[in-house]
């Protein structure tokens, strides 16, 4: 077998072992074999289905040092109703935001849910934690961040790895850190956050290392592999994303589980998104276009899907004015 | 996803006229009698061309020889150079109507004829138009001298690139040329023709002409042909050739996967290789030998990623493969894979519901192959992967080696040192590490590797004593 | 875009009723820094790019042929059909030096039949920053030689044009209205001895080519002690034909690459 399952405890000297056995990336190879997703189109009806799935699939984000409870409310509130005129328009998956942020978003949306308008699933409220974007804090406070977060009603928590120590070869501490941020991810009644784990891909700089560490972290019991945190310049790119679908795509091979996967950072336009979602049902298959299993970390790409949307409905241009901002 | 085949109604502009001409003496000239040119992908009349009678073939020979001696070879190169931009120039401004005749008559899909083809036909003609202007740097004497008039026998696969592969250098060279478009896949040729006859190339410095079997043979017997590029596989007779005869290689291609390959890379490329990028002239299906403690893992996967392909209508943007374009190729392949299996061949393919009309095939893989099968030593060109084991790199070259064809290897290795140690010893003309890209006017290739052989530029063949310099 | 940097402030100094420009250093630094951050991107545009890039440049002269021929009759002297063919001849050089982008390499480059179980190839690089002297006295052709040449391989040039020349300004000004990335082709107005001193001693400047030095000016020239710290230096003296091979090899130095081969 080119990849088996990782054997015996997670020591470093086991996981440096099983990342390094993992089969080596061609860089100049995966590249054109993004190009080659990059070129398919997606016409007519399906443009449609496409437009509203990329909605239903993005974390609608906001992480800034000037976040305020009236930022929040006005990011749930657009993530739950887009667009205004349009009330088939779904919502987004999630509204994602800084740990001490979470309670007003989970007290806008209580309140939007009194007098909401039916929709069946609930937005969901991510957090990041553990000393997002750099990570640099010690366990305890990563593992207070997150039971912080959590306590606060976050559905998900968005971590950060040790990029730090990824790149110093203490797998175990990434590895350990991880575990440990899951299990703070318990709730009291027994039920748990979805754990996303960020990768920070743009430290990690080369395809090897992004490889190596989405394996780590889908050893450690990662919900979901994201990209980037969005906070340096080298954020989600086609190739990046690529070799982590590859990864849930070999992890469900090997061991039946379907692993999410999110993008996130520097995601802007329709057409950009438009050709994730070819990557996605081409590598792993379109089961995986559910807010389940994938996610786009964004913020303007909303209102570009929406604009798209609506030059596809009416055949004109959009006014920029005609929709909302958050 | 790739279940059924639809042939979408076409959504580009390809109203064809009724009738497409010969390009003689820069004037397009209609035949008489006509044939009509099929589309292959549901077997439904594109056009119609004209029968070239002898009189065709004489007067563009003619036209050719008169362009020689009066007009090309009286041109500095500088001239030559800037009518071979002018040439790349137009297939740039046309390249989306090129690319949609090349696909819709040869049943190759449009994002390949578009990303391949139609480019890489550009770039024959910018980087020779480079050499027309210094001839006397290409190792072949301070003066070269021209042949002629060189004639070029185009195959139905990838024909426009044939074209630009031969001509661009024969013309650099200071040949005139006469081009004998593909019988069945002429369409790309002849609106190429339309698209040189008024940009201002002297008339007569190149000629297209249709036409089967005949017309080759009388191009061949003609005494003011200097010489006669075939390539590929659209000559099928072994008739007489003359000494003239420049005959560019069938192209057998051989992929070894190693233990250590990128494997993800290593599926793509052969995937690609054998089922999309056919930008081959002919070619026989590419042997897989895969190192036998990974071969049934990469069987699966190869199985995978051939699943995903989609077959179907060459002119939507998002088929990978499209239609055959010979009754005889399907005819032969099916013959060929039914016998590989009674000889104990593993047979495996997609599974899809071909459409009842158009030259259709389902991408098959056989494995379980061993070297001494009968199918290992079959010519046969669709869309099917041969995947045979080895124990050791030593084993893998020996098995390689063991064809009369020359052929090109890609080795799927992360060890750099071993990969330069195998290319050393196979007896590959091009020999490709961790990738199934290779198609530049500026490296010697698979393409012409007779050419290269003898000299790098690619000129020799279309210069007097050009082999002996 | 290429960078043009000429006196146009030029005023008089009120105490010595001198005229005094920027002063040189600093022009010639400028273009320096110009051509240094402009070189690692032009390098790495393939041989086929910047073949490309180049022969568009032959179509943008060819926009400019009226002031081009006014140009050359005002300093030569000579009738419309003379200064036409001159030009025209100009314009071949620089597409001749064009095709060779994706060529020279192949003759530049070797493989190397060493002792031992090792791949070793030999192939040529750009040097880099390259300095060019334009005498008064340079032709139109010459300079667009000198240019093209030199960059046609992947360096970045700075031209030092005597203040009389007057095509080194417009070959500039063409050029700028070119694709060519700007910092790629930059032009000082400059004495050609104090400039190439100044080239000779600006720590960044990897070459000079100073073939089109007058004799005089060479003289002046030859005893500059930080000429032998070039890596590439072209001298007056010998005569090139101004389409040559080795005025683009000049220019290049070679790279060796090792790789140990083994089945085992």
């Amino acid at each position: 077998m080119i990849i088996e399952p990782i054997d015996g405890l997670p020591t470093n000297t086991n996981l440096r072992r099983y990342l390094w056995g993992l089969p080596p990336i061609d860089a100049v190879g995966l590249e054109q074999r993004v190009a080659r997703w990059v070129k398919r189109s997606i016409a007519g009806t399906s443009q449609t289905w496409a437009l509203d799935r990329i909605i239903s699939l993005i974390d609608l984000t906001t992480l800034e040092g000037a976040d305020t409870p009236g930022k929040i409310r006005s990011l749930v509130t657009k993530g739950c109703i887009p667009d205004h005129d349009d009330r088939s328009i779904p919502q987004v998956a999630a509204v994602c935001v800084y740990g001490d942020m979470v309670p007003y978003a989970v007290e806008a949306r209580h309140r939007f849910r009194q007098n909401r308008f039916a929709s069946e699933s609930v937005l969901q409220i991510a957090a990041v934690a553990t000393a997002f974007p750099s990570g640099r804090s010690s366990l305890a406070v990563k593992i207070a961040d997150t039971r912080d977060a959590v306590a606060a009603g976050a559905d998900e928590i968005d971590m950060v790895i040790d990029r730090g120590a990824f790149l110093s070869g203490r797998y175990d501490t990434v590895f350990e850190q991880i575990v440990a941020v899951k299990e703070a991810c318990v709730r009291s009644d027994g039920s748990s956050a979805h754990l996303k784990v960020i990768l920070e891909t743009g430290e990690l700089a080369t395809y090897d290392n992004v490889r190596r560490a989405s394996w780590l972290a889908l050893c450690a019991g990662a919900d979901f592999i994201k990209t980037s945190t969005g906070k340096i310049s080298s954020a989600a790119t086609h190739p990046v994303t690529l070799v982590m679908l590859e990864a849930v795509r070999d992890w469900r091979t090997l061991t039946g589980k379907k692993i999410g996967v999110k993008p996130a950072g520097g995601i802007r336009t329709t057409t950009d998104a438009l050709r994730y979602l070819v990557m996605v049902a081409e590598t792993v298959g379109e089961e995986w276009l559910t807010p389940a299993l994938f996610r786009f970390g964004a913020s303007s790409l909303l209102n570009d899907v929406l604009h798209h949307r609506r030059t596809l409905h009416t055949g004109k241009p959009t006014n920029t004015n005609d929709i909302t901002i958050d | 996803m790739t279940e059924n085949i639809s042939i979408h109604e076409q959504h580009h502009n390809t109203n064809l006229p009724e009738k497409y001409g010969n390009l003689i003496n820069g004037e397009i000239v209609y035949e008489k009698d006509s044939y009509p040119v099929i589309n292959p992908a549901n077997e439904k009349t594109l056009t119609t061309v004209g029968k070239t009678t002898t009189t065709t073939i004489n007067a563009a020979v003619n036209a050719a020889r008169k362009a020689h001696k009066n007009v090309w070879s009286q041109l500095s190169g500088s001239e030559r150079r800037n009518h071979l931009l002018r040439i790349a120039h137009a297939i740039h401004d046309n390249a989306d109507k090129l690319a949609i005749a090349e696909s819709l008559n040869s049943g190759k899909p449009l994002t390949e004829t578009r990303s391949i083809d139609i480019p890489n036909a550009e770039a024959w003609f910018f980087y020779y138009a480079g050499w027309a202007d210094k001839l006397n740097y290409a190792g072949l004497g301070a003066q070269p001298n021209a042949l002629g008039t060189t004639a070029h026998i185009l195959p139905p696969n990838s024909s426009l690139l044939a074209a630009a592969c031969t001509v661009a250098p024969a013309l650099a060279a200071g040949n005139t040329v006469v081009v004998k478009a593909s019988a069945t896949v002429p369409l790309p040729a002849l609106v190429f023709g339309e698209i040189i006859h008024n940009i201002g190339i002297p008339p007569g410095v190149v000629n297209i002409v249709t036409g089967r079997e005949d017309s080759e043979q009388l191009l061949r017997e003609h005494p003011d042909v200097k010489k006669i590029v075939s390539i590929g596989s659209d000559v099928h007779s072994d008739g007489a050739r003359t000494h003239t005869d420049h005959r560019t290689h069938t192209d057998h291609r051989t992929h070894i996967v190693c233990d250590d390959a990128p494997f993800d890379e290593a599926i793509e490329g052969i995937v690609n290789d054998a089922f999309m990028r056919r930008n081959r002239f002919t070619a026989r299906s590419p042997l897989v030998f895969v190192q036998e403690n990974v071969y049934d893992d990469v069987v699966e996967r190869l199985k995978h990623r051939v699943r995903g392909l989609r077959v179907g209508d060459p002119l939507d943007t998002n088929t990978d493969i499209g239609s055959m374009n010979c009754r005889r190729d399907v005819t032969y392949f099916a013959q060929v894979v039914n016998a590989a299996e009674n000889e104990g061949c593993e047979r495996w393919d997609t599974g899809i519901t071909l459409p009842t009309n158009g030259l259709w095939l389902r991408p098959t893989i056989l494995s379980r192959v061993s070297i001494s099968s009968p199918v290992v030593r079959e010519n046969v060109y669709g869309p099917l992967l041969i995947v045979l084991p080895f124990r050791t790199p030593h084993e893998a070259i020996r098995h390689a080696n063991n064809t009369r064809h020359s052929f090109c290897a890609t080795i799927w290795s992360d060890k750099a040192s071993r990969a330069f140690a195998m290319a050393d010893q196979l007896g590959a003309d091009t020999v490709r590490i961790n990738t199934s890209h290779s198609c530049d006017p500026a490296s010697p290739s698979d393409i012409f590797p007779l050419d290269h052989a003898q000299h790098k530029t690619g000129l020799s063949p279309y210069v007097q004593n050009g082999e002996t310099v | 875009m290429s960078r043009i940097t000429q006196d146009t402030r030029n005023t008089t100094d009120p105490a010595s009723d001198k005229e005094f420009s920027p002063a040189p250093d600093k022009k010639i630094c400028d273009a320096v820094s110009r051509a240094q951050s402009a070189h690692p991107g032009w390098a790495a545009f393939t041989a086929t790019q910047r073949s490309h890039v180049l022969y568009r440049v032959g179509d943008v002269f060819d926009t400019y042929r009226p002031q081009m021929i006014d140009t050359i009759i005002r300093s030569h002297g000579v009738k419309t059909s003379r200064a036409e063919q001159h030009l025209s001849d100009a314009i071949d050089v620089w597409m001749w030096y064009a095709g060779w982008a994706d060529k020279y390499a192949q003759f530049a480059s070797s493989v190397n039949p060493v002792a031992g179980p090792y791949l070793t190839v030999s192939a040529p690089q750009p040097v880099g920053i390259v300095g060019a002297v334009v005498s008064e006295k340079s032709s139109l052709v010459e300079i667009i030689s000198a240019i093209a040449s030199v960059i046609v391989s992947g360096n970045t040039v700075i031209v030092g044009a005597a203040r009389k020349n007057s095509f080194a300004l417009s070959v500039a000004e063409i050029l700028a209205t070119s694709d060519i990335p700007s910092g790629v082709v930059n032009v000082v107005t400059e004495s050609p001895v104090s400039f190439a001193a100044a080239m000779a001693a600006h720590p960044n400047v990897d070459a000079l080519d100073l073939a089109n030095l007058t004799e005089n000016e060479w003289a002046d020239c030859c005893d500059i002690a930080t000429l032998e710290t070039m890596k590439c230096l072209r001298l007056p003296g010998t005569i090139t034909p101004v389409r040559a091979l080795s005025r683009i090899t000049a220019f290049t130095l070679n790279k060796t690459l090792w790789h140990n081969k083994s089945l085992l």
